[in-house]
């Protein structure tokens, strides 16, 4: 056996040990209808002459573009009469990250302001009025040491919005120069002309970002800015700056959202119809074995073992990758499956080929694994590609396929062109040897 | 010695079989369509319906005794599920979603109810339990949205072009088009079954079919790569029928023992997997042999009359 096989052999060893303590220790996310998970009920806060069909849909995609972004797999998002909304995220147990993600506006502004003088407190309604114009109002920035305790609060007069959220383009996690989390945003085209103007018209005064009408930090502006790029700092942590992100991204809620009710369900398949598939799963595989077996004889048995190698090692990229694994998610692990086993027969059918053409043995297993290769190759990046495309474009349930089926698709290469090889050939050997 | 097979010889034959089939399927929709009936057996998941939260006192009962059963919790709950599944087969619903949440709801999702039917359903259940309690019933919106149907339209686009553009780089043109037809017929084969079968279309439907379209592409583009290999090394003589012949012949074997051994698994999870996965196991075994067919009857005649114009 040559040093390249034997370092192959041993790294296919190492990694099934490491499979196993994956499986061992992670435990898997299993979707709505396997495992159940939290259902939550969400009411839009309608105001009067509001066209409800339009807010309630408008929320609803919102909403479901966040929780894409959230990366929770196939989670339920459904109109319940007039005005609710049923959200159903697998597996959550402790679903407050989710529910304020859900539930906040997430309304972004850009507002024109001044610094008030630090005793606010003479500043009557009146006196605002006269002071900054009709919509003026009064806010404080509130500014927090690392423990989150308050240290100062900032008197500032809010004018007039300048820009909000419905002007970005884009928004993305970053650190400011001090190295703490920010987001930065990219603003539209028209974004960018109103923010240009509205620094121009405000250098050396503050422009206040708030979120939800709570004043997030207010800059001075040097200068007017017109690269259509903006950095907000205040005080984040890098989770919160994710889930900012997030939010910003799929924009605001049309109208304000309120939890009315989160419970805990239970699966919608059952308990005993998992019981029932993976009793039935395993006696498919079996079958499996002893079909290739029958036919293939003793590199039956290699295709096998590959086999099982193939189900360790997909599950547990499954774990790695944190995939959620539902009906859908185990018709791909079958196709892929069928395609592990399809990968074996190919690379078999050739190398009895090139046998009855009088090869030896040995050199038969190589060209065979050669020329099986290519189709390998060919048939497996159309479905990849098909899959990719799923991922890409699909949401929900048909993202979650993609990705069985893309690590699928990957895991089953890699054993049937190395697992099944480097065994072929130990099991040749032994023949060879056997034979001197 | 391998058998040889006369394939693209019967092609006429194995067109109007397939042929035969879709338009049985596709005559079934029109029906449906012109007297105003869904064209297909929809289920909630596309048309949303009635949503019911009920408390049931024989739930708690049992809840409570569970221990002296020797039973376990998730047993009970099973069992009730089932009881509860039973009562709404009476009336047609034992499709339905059926949860149980932590604080002992029973909640039940099923398609759109009149208030009648509402009714009747929940003197049904009394009859069946006693005591209980309406909580809520409301009507739910679908879980796919209507956005899914134009996202639907894109994927179908971009991965038709996007494998056309790699079999006709790492084959022919031709090829491309002989392996979307065989594809374009397996979709068909199995929304006509669905539409003939009265199979609920859900999303675990859905993904059954990519299931499926995956399967096909991939069994074709085997087939194919040996005719590839076997154009290559042919004497310029041979005409591209013989060739394909004698292409699906040396493959048959493969094509078989792969087909075999995938609808092993699915026909055991179709036998043993439990009744709420039937349908989806029973697409799945239709899309197979319709994948493993279309690759044989269909994509390689194809390419045979497609190249024999050129």
């Amino acid at each position: 056996m040559k040093l390249s096989k034997k370092i192959t052999l041993m790294s296919i060893i190492l990694l099934v040990a490491a499979s196993i303590v994956v499986l061992i220790k992670i435990p898997i996310n299993l979707g709505l209808d396997l495992q159940g998970g939290s259902r939550l009920i969400l009411e839009a806060q309608i105001k009067k002459n509001m066209n409800i069909e339009d807010a309630v849909a408008g929320t609803l995609g919102v909403i479901r573009s966040r929780i894409d972004s959230l990366g929770v797999a196939e989670p339920i998002i459904q109109r319940k009469g007039i005005k609710q909304i049923i959200v159903e995220l697998p597996g959550v147990k402790e679903p407050k990250r989710a529910i304020k993600l859900i539930g906040e506006t997430a309304l972004l502004e850009f507002v024109e302001a001044e610094w008030a003088p630090a005793d606010a407190s003479i500043l009557t309604k009146e006196k605002l009025e006269i002071l900054a114009g009709k919509e003026a109002r009064l806010g404080y920035v509130v500014s927090k040491d690392k423990d989150g305790n308050v240290v100062s609060e900032r008197p500032i007069i809010l004018k007039r919005t300048a820009l909000t959220g419905a002007d970005l383009k884009g928004a993305s996690p970053g650190t400011d120069s001090y190295g703490r989390p920010s987001v930065s945003i990219e603003f539209n085209a028209q974004g960018t002309k109103k923010f240009r103007d509205v620094t121009a018209k405000s250098v050396g005064k503050p422009i206040a970002i708030l979120l939800d009408g709570k004043v997030i930090s207010a800059p001075n502006v040097e200068e007017s800015i017109s690269g259509g790029q903006a950095q907000i700092t205040g005080n984040f942590t890098a989770y919160e700056v994710r889930d900012l992100v997030i939010k910003l991204k799929a924009g605001a809620l049309p109208v304000p959202v309120k939890v009315i009710s989160n419970k805990i369900i239970g699966p919608t398949l059952g308990k005993d119809s998992i019981e029932k598939s993976k009793k039935a799963g395993l006696i498919g595989f079996v079958l499996v074995c002893l079909f290739m077996i029958y036919f293939y004889k003793k590199p039956g048995i290699v295709a096998s073992i590959a086999l099982i190698i193939y189900m360790l090692f997909s599950l547990a990229v499954l774990k790695i990758f944190n995939a959620t694994l539902t009906l859908p998610g185990i018709a791909g692990l079958i196709l892929t499956l069928g395609i592990a086993v399809d990968a074996n027969v190919i690379i078999f059918e050739r190398i009895k080929e090139e046998e009855a053409r009088g090869d030896t043995l040995k050199s038969s297993i190589d060209k065979g694994f050669k020329i099986a290769f290519r189709t390998i190759l060919d048939a497996n990046v159309t479905t990849l590609m098909s899959a990719i495309v799923l991922f890409w474009l699909g949401t929900g349930t048909i993202k979650g396929f993609a990705v069985t089926l893309s690590i699928g698709i990957l895991v089953s290469m890699f054993t049937a062109i190395f697992v099944t090889h480097v065994l072929l050939d130990l099991v040749s050997d032994f023949k060879i040897s056997k034979k001197i | 010695m391998i058998k040889k097979y006369k394939i693209v010889e019967k092609k006429n034959f194995w067109f109007s079989m397939s042929l035969l089939f879709i338009l049985v399927g596709l005559t079934l929709m029109s029906y449906r369509a012109l007297t105003q009936k869904p064209i297909l057996n929809f289920g909630i998941d596309f048309t949303g319906g009635t949503s019911i939260s009920l408390k049931i006192e024989a739930l708690n009962k049992n809840l409570l005794q569970y221990k002296d059963k020797g039973q376990t919790e998730d047993e009970v709950k099973i069992a009730f599920i089932e009881d509860v599944r039973n009562v709404l087969g009476e009336v047609g619903l034992e499709k339905s979603y059926i949860q149980i949440t932590k604080d002992k709801e029973v909640l039940i999702k099923t398609t759109e109810l009149t208030d009648d039917k509402r009714v009747e359903i929940l003197d049904l259940l009394e009859n069946k339990f006693g005591g209980l309690e309406l909580l809520e019933a409301d009507v739910v919106g679908p879980i796919i949205g209507a956005e899914l149907k134009t996202t639907s339209l894109w994927i179908i686009f971009v991965v038709m072009v996007m494998l056309l553009l790699y079999i006709t780089w790492r084959f022919e043109f031709v090829f491309g088009i002989s392996a979307l037809m065989a594809l374009l017929h397996d979709a068909l084969v199995i929304v006509c079954f669905a539409a003939i079968f009265n199979v609920e279309i859900n999303v675990p439907f859905v993904a059954a079919l990519l299931t499926v379209l995956g399967y096909s592409i991939n069994d074709t583009i085997v087939v194919f790569d040996r005719i590839r290999e076997n154009l290559f090394s042919a004497k310029m003589k041979s005409d591209i029928k013989n060739i394909i012949n004698e292409s699906l012949s040396q493959t048959m074997r493969r094509t078989i023992h792969t087909s075999v051994t995938t609808l092993l698994v699915v026909g055991c999870l179709f036998l043993f997997g439990g009744a709420t996965i039937k349908s989806f196991t029973l697409v799945l075994l239709v899309g197979i042999l319709s994948g493993t067919y279309s690759s044989l009857c269909i994509a390689s005649p194809i390419l045979a009359m497609v190249s024999d114009k050129k």
